[in-house]
């Protein structure tokens, strides 16, 4: 947040926010409200940051799959210098069917000072020339530096960070053999043996001469029943810079179900990572860790399969968080049009999960967009979590007004989404209080969200098909405080993804995972941000190997940084 | 220049005019439909001709309520939304009480995304007619979905009160009543749906969510392994929601699909066929030779599992449909489902012994 904002009127905006939340909740219960402000909440700084990035999808008339799956992006602090640097993934011309065009890489970002960027992609050697989808970060070789890896349309790659502002490609010397068409990847320790494994969605069996037409007789991108559905990839981590793929012994591969979205967190509360797959028109997969290398999918008894109706839908982007703030975690799953975005809210007790998307508000709203990146945090810092969806279409509708995108683009844009918190997991619509970041109509697919300012609140950035990457600065009212946690161990010094923090924020309890793997082929910074009213002095952190410690927090509105080991165990 | 000319110019002038005035009038109501609104580059010839032939017979009779309904639909189901919910209120001006445009406006309202549009609408019709049995399943669905489950519930009673062998209507009531956290009442009516299509698996999934709720934590578990056991489970066709269904049906000629299907499969095509075959399929749900070719395009696809979710539909509807069993056990030994292949190319056998290609089938599997 800039210095030059006034708080008076943040302090009006979250009165007349508190009214309007709180009179939502005593109008019809049914009724999804909108809440309205001015400034608006997020300002979309682009222009002035440098970065200058277009994902160009190279469609050219042919409505080939890959053109429209649009690609994801990496908010992460690569260089340590403890802000955060952006790493964009761009499509290409090697499309069966599409001409030779001019090669664009990926480009990296590296963030210089609060909201200026410098291309950094050269001396980076981040500039992969893949058809690329998306990435997601870990540091697999334990030294301390944030590493990268490139899903794509064609061979994936992974960028071992040398800690000097440049990274290798050691695809090769890792073991790394992943063709196909991956999508969202996630790096977890899997076998708690201390090192990052590496799970890889893989969509379709894409092939360019299935062609699809609108029941217009229209040619229009094909939907994933037009292929083969394909299975998923795990890969074991050695331990020694190498990596095995262990996809069909660990159980993985038993099932081809057109994979796009991921995310990992303990769901059945038994200390191991487990994984949240979103399928596209297949049944959604929760990969429930056996601890012996294995996985059994368990989405179906625990309810997170299929929508409240015995639906597949089309499973995008996904997110696990206690998004009703009952100390369990939640799943959320964008999806198609007409299909709405889908919350299972955690019953806890072993009783699973229920699709509660009416009751929560969550679920008509999204009946008309498309969703894809997805990302919750508290954007007030009032102690809950608010919900952010990047919505774009995969089939061609009626230009919507204000659409920014070229043809056949403009037909294919929305307005993204944002709700607000109640506090208990119902959610009013937020619209037009983030100001640009729901009034842009663009074909929105990546969405992340970092401090990337380093002023305490998160911040937005949006990747976009055929339009530029969006970065969106928090200017929202401050509710309470806030604490930025990160987990590590002291002798690897990176971060332990899977962490499970708790504290308290007056008599409720707030959980929040370290992860960096969720939204849509996106990764997060992996670190815990957490708003509060009344914060607590104490955290409770349990570790990706099972052990509890306790910290104190000290003064909030700070990062702090805990280290495994030094805090008090916790039986 | 000559007078006689000049004459003769004026003459041709007005002449002009005169047809020009002649044409504009013609063209009246086709200028106010600006058909170049929804008939765009690309779109194929046969709906273009369609959607014309909709804007001339609105030009012939253009008091007709029921031209601008035609017109509504045909857009309808060619996904031009907006357009057509503006044909379908042009249709309710000209009368008002027409139920069909009010139930097609609120689906296609639905689909734009204003669901208290169609509500509107809906209610329309409820205020004409309250025991409207579809009309209250649309407007069940709208409560639902924005979790209004005691509203929900009371519609679709009334839905399921005329419609008492509707698994769709007695599954939305077991979900709602799950969702209220009435699970045994809950369990009921999922009973009833599993009765009338026993390998649904979404049903038996919701089963043991509703056990586990009602505290029957090992029924539930009994099921649940079941659920991972059992390969012949599958989505049963009668339990998708109609929604896209009934606005697919609208305004559709099976038989044209079916020609384009077929000249879609013929050049190798598939997933355009397969679209073909589904729209004739919702204009003839109960054809069991559209669902068997559905199957057929998707075995084509690679996309087995789903290929024997339609010959499962192509043989609920024709016990006796030779070529369905013969290509589930081809879709299910691709699958891996060895023995459930069996026991359809078996069946083959049974139905019409000597088959050769089931014979050679069973030959190359040792069951021969």
């Amino acid at each position: 947040m800039s210095a030059n904002r006034s708080p008076l009127p943040r302090l009006l905006q979250l009165m007349v926010l508190s009214v309007l939340v709180l009179a939502s909740c005593q109008q019809d219960s049914q009724e999804t409200a909108q809440l309205r402000s001015e400034p608006p909440w997020l300002v979309d700084v682009t222009s002035s940051s440098g970065v200058d990035f277009i994902y160009h999808s190279y469609e050219s008339g042919s409505r080939l799959l890959p053109a429209h799956i649009g690609a994801g992006l990496a908010l992460f602090d690569a260089d340590r210098d403890g802000d955060l640097d952006l790493y964009l993934v761009q499509g290409n011309d090697r499309l069966p069917g599409i001409g030779k065009q001019s090669d664009l890489p990926n480009r990296f970002f590296r963030q210089e000072s609060p909201w200026q960027f410098v291309d950094a992609t050269a001396e980076s050697g981040l500039g992969d020339g893949g058809f690329g989808i998306g990435a997601t970060t870990g540091d697999f070789d334990n030294d301390g530096w944030t590493d990268i890896y490139v899903s794509n349309y064609g061979p994936d790659v992974l960028y071992r960070n040398r800690g000097d502002g440049t990274f290798e490609d050691v695809t090769e010397s890792a073991g790394i053999d992943v063709q196909g068409f991956s999508a969202s990847c996630a790096f977890a320790d899997i076998d708690r043996d201390g090192d990052l494994d590496l799970f890889i969605t893989q969509y379709v069996e894409f092939d360019a001469e299935t062609k699809c037409t609108s029941a217009a007789g229209r040619p229009e991108f094909c939907g994933p029943e037009a292929f083969p559905p394909s299975r998923n990839i795990l890969l074991r981590n050695d331990g020694d810079g190498t990596f095995t793929n262990i996809s069909t012994e660990s159980g993985i591969a038993s099932i081809a179900a057109a994979s796009l979205g991921i995310c990992c967190d303990d769901f059945n509360g038994d200390g191991w990572i487990d994984f949240y797959v979103a399928n596209d028109a297949h049944e959604n997969n929760l990969w429930i860790n056996q601890k012996d290398g294995t996985f059994v999918d368990d989405a179906a008894i625990l309810g997170v399969s299929l929508n409240l109706n015995g639906q597949k839908e089309a499973g995008m982007g996904v997110i696990a968080a206690d998004l009703d703030g009952n100390s369990s975690t939640d799943l959320f799953v964008t999806h198609l049009d007409m299909e709405s975005n889908t919350f299972y809210r955690n019953l806890g007790e072993q009783m699973g999960f229920m699709d509660d998307s009416g009751i929560s508000g969550l679920g008509p709203s999204s009946m008309n967009y498309t969703g894809f990146g997805v990302v919750a945090f508290d954007l007030e810092l009032d102690g809950d979590l608010d919900l952010f969806v990047a919505n774009g279409r995969v089939r061609s509708g009626p230009k919507r007004p204000g659409t920014k995108s070229p043809p056949p683009w403009d037909h294919y844009s929305e307005p993204n989404l944002c709700y607000i918190n109640s506090g208990s997991g119902r959610f009013v619509d937020g619209k037009e209080i983030v100001g640009d970041f729901s009034s842009v109509v663009e074909t929105s697919r990546g969405l992340a969200a970092g401090d990337i300012d380093g002023d305490g609140d998160l911040d937005l950035v949006v990747s976009n098909i055929e339009g530029p990457a969006r970065l969106y600065r928090n200017d929202a009212p401050r509710a309470g405080s806030w604490l930025r946690i990160r987990a590590t161990d002291r002798n690897q010094g990176r971060p332990l993804l899977g962490t499970r923090i708790s504290v308290t924020d007056g008599d409720r309890v707030i959980i929040r995972t370290i992860s960096a793997a969720s939204s849509y082929a996106t990764a997060t910074p992996a670190v815990v941000h957490i708003g509060a009213k009344d914060p607590g002095s104490k955290v409770m952190v349990r570790w990706p190997s099972g052990e509890r410690e306790e910290f104190n927090t000290g003064d909030w509105n700070r990062t702090i940084d805990l280290y495994r080991g030094e805090g008090k165990k916790v039986e | 220049m000559s007078r006689e000319f000049r004459s003769r110019s004026r003459v041709a002038t007005l002449l002009l005019l005169i047809v020009f005035a002649s044409l504009s009038a013609r063209n009246t109501f086709a200028q106010q439909i600006d058909a170049a609104r929804f008939i765009v580059e690309g779109m194929e010839t046969p709906v273009i001709r369609v959607i014309e032939g909709c804007i001339r017979r609105i030009d012939k009779e253009p008091q007709s309520y029921r031209r601008y309904y035609e017109l509504a639909a045909t857009l309808d189901a060619h996904e031009l939304l907006a357009e057509a919910t503006t044909y379908y209120q042009k249709a309710l001006t000209l009368k008002p009480d027409h139920l069909q445009s009010l139930y097609n406006c609120g689906l296609t309202y639905e689909f734009l995304g204003r669901p208290e549009d169609a509500k509107k609408s809906w209610d329309q019709i409820i205020s004409k007619d309250p025991q409207h049995p579809q009309t209250n399943f649309r407007i069940g669905e709208f409560y639902f979905r924005k979790g209004a489950l005691d509203e929900a519930l009371a519609c679709f009673q009334i839905f399921i009160a005329s419609q008492p062998d509707s698994a769709i209507g007695h599954s939305r009531i077991g979900r709602t009543l799950l969702q209220l956290d009435r699970p045994a009442e809950s369990l009921v009516e999922l009973e009833k749906v599993l009765q009338m299509s026993p390998l649904d698996r979404p049903t038996l999934v919701t089963i043991s969510q509703a056990l586990l709720r009602a505290g029957n934590r090992e029924k539930a578990q009994e099921i649940q392994q079941q659920l991972k056991d059992d390969d012949f489970l599958s989505d049963s066709l009668i339990l998708l929601d109609p929604l896209r269904t009934e606005v697919a049906i609208r305004a559709v000629n099976s038989t044209s699909c079916i020609a384009r299907a077929e000249n879609h499969e013929k050049k190798g095509e598939y997933a355009s066929a397969l679209m073909e075959y589904e729209l004739a399929a919702a204009g003839q749900p109960n054809n069991a030779r559209i669902a068997h070719r559905s199957g057929k395009v998707l075995v084509a696809l690679g996309n087995s599992a789903s290929a024997i979710e339609y010959f499962d539909r192509a043989i609920a509807l024709d016990s006796t449909f030779v070529d369905a069993y013969h290509n589930r056990g081809v879709a299910r030994q691709i699958a891996g489902i060895r023995a459930a292949a069996v026991a359809d190319f078996r069946k083959v056998l049974e139905l019409e012994p000597g088959h050769p290609f089931a014979t050679e089938q069973l030959q190359k599997l040792g069951e021969l």
